[in-house]
């Protein structure tokens, strides 16, 4: 039974692991996909805690009813990058907005080159046109943050482009399939038994059946599984869905 | 018994193994196609932002006949070369891009002028033309930047074990990608700023 705790113990500490992610860049130097998937990464820390849950829950709100991803990524700086062409590939990279919509929308800010850029999808192009947020830049981003006022630039911003965005696209209805069905919670736990089960098999090797009991006692005794769940507000964002950007969008600098 | 179960067993593996290299070949053909497709699109998207362009500059700029006739020109040149998906060989878009290239020269020189011209670059409708241009050669470059990587996707299985065989048995040729513009990596600067 000890054996079984150390195992558990290295588990536990790997999905603990799994929040704690520092920003880490791919091969090209674009932060990878950020772990779980939030709309709002702040890597350059230009806004509050409470601020970025606020615009956090505001996305994920319109991304829920509508499918639409609008996404806020912050950095320290782009390096030697257009600050077009490094969206364009963190977004693909990332794959903001649906596959089959292309709806995603990126809005990239480099602290230290002073310069953002909003990333249009295929699928939003004519709707956004590179004039209309040319203007977001220059009338709302632009004034905003030359006074260092992030949040509310980026908080306008994005309102703007929702009332533009107004009846474009709307979320898929539920689908009735036995594992969307499933409230979160239930989801997880038995993704966790699974995993438990699985990472038991590989590291001891003994038959299934005593492993199988050693992960019902885990589950149902400890807290792991309701902390996972309860990782934070923001946590029942589903992922992006591998939308794709052809350079719609415009940039500027303040 | 065993030797018939063997051979089956290799001709049935063969059969498969076959049909999937030549699903991958038509699916990267089309990939190449609907990404030259992207190009072009892109290309004329350019050119309809120059037409656009001329006209504009026109109204401003009455004394650069010259300059204007070599942009209405090279564009129409441009806009004359439209390359269907089966046309696709190394001289063809050697001389698709060559045109789009001149295009962009005309294009420069027409900038050039045009900031000699205050009450031009002051209206709000040459502004956005030029935000409008530079993000459509921001379009071409991801367009011919997609282009190359399908081409480059669906040469390796043209050239490679055991594809290349169907390849050559179904005529799968391997496909030409863009080659970097002599002297500019980058697209011509269309910013005033």
């Amino acid at each position: 039974m000890k054996f079984h705790f150390k195992k558990i113990g290295f588990l536990f500490f790997f999905i603990i692991s799994c929040f704690v992610t520092a920003q880490t860049v791919d091969k090209e130097g674009i932060p990878i996909p950020p772990q779980p998937p939030k709309l709002v990464n702040d890597y350059a820390e230009l806004m509050t805690i409470s601020n970025r849950e606020n615009l956090e829950n505001k996305l994920l709100a319109y991304n829920d009813s509508t499918s639409t991803q609008i996404c806020v990524v912050t950095v320290n700086t782009i390096g030697d990058y257009e600050i077009s062409d490094y969206a364009v590939r963190l977004g693909r990279s990332w794959g903001i907005g649906q596959k089959d919509k292309n709806n995603g929308i990126l809005i990239l800010v480099a602290k230290n080159e002073r310069k953002v850029d909003i990333e249009i999808g295929y699928g939003l192009e004519s709707y956004i046109t590179d004039y209309d947020s040319k203007e977001i830049i220059d009338a709302i981003l632009v004034p905003a943050f030359k006074q260092n006022h992030y949040y509310q630039g980026i908080d306008e911003a994005t309102s703007r482009i929702i009332a533009q965005l107004q009846g474009t696209y709307s979320a898929p209805a539920k689908s009735k399939s036995a594992v969307d069905a499933l409230p979160d919670w239930a989801f997880i736990l038995i993704m966790t038994v699974i995993f438990i089960i699985i990472i038991s098999i590989i590291s001891s090797g003994k038959s299934t059946v005593s492993i199988g009991g050693g992960g019902w006692t885990w589950t149902s005794g400890g807290g792991g599984g309701s902390s996972w769940s309860g990782g934070g507000s923001s946590s029942s964002f589903g992922g992006f869905g591998g939308g794709s950007f052809g350079g719609g969008g415009s940039s500027g600098s303040w | 018994m065993k030797k018939v179960f063997y051979s089956l067993a290799i001709l049935m593996s063969t059969l498969f193994l076959q049909s999937c290299s030549y699903n991958t070949l038509v699916s990267g053909d089309e990939g190449v196609k609907k990404a030259w497709a992207d190009v072009e699109a892109s290309y004329q998207r350019r050119a309809d932002l120059i037409g656009n362009l001329v006209e504009t500059v026109k109204g401003e700029a009455k004394f650069e006949k010259e300059t204007l006739t070599a942009v209405i020109e090279a564009r129409a040149k441009a806009t004359s070369i439209q390359l269907k998906t089966d046309d696709l060989t190394p001289e063809n878009i050697a001389k698709f891009q060559q045109a789009q290239s001149q295009l962009s020269g005309a294009l420069s020189r027409l900038l050039v002028v045009a900031e000699q011209y205050p009450n031009l670059k002051a209206t709000q409708a040459f502004e956005n033309l030029m935000n409008e241009l530079e993000r459509t050669e921001n379009r071409i470059n991801i367009a011919r930047r997609d282009y190359n990587a399908a081409v480059q996707d669906y040469n390796t299985h043209v050239r490679s074990f055991p594809s290349n065989l169907i390849a050559k048995m179904f005529g799968f040729k391997t496909h030409e990608p863009f080659k970097a513009d002599p002297g500019s990596e980058k697209a011509p600067k269309v910013n005033f700023d």
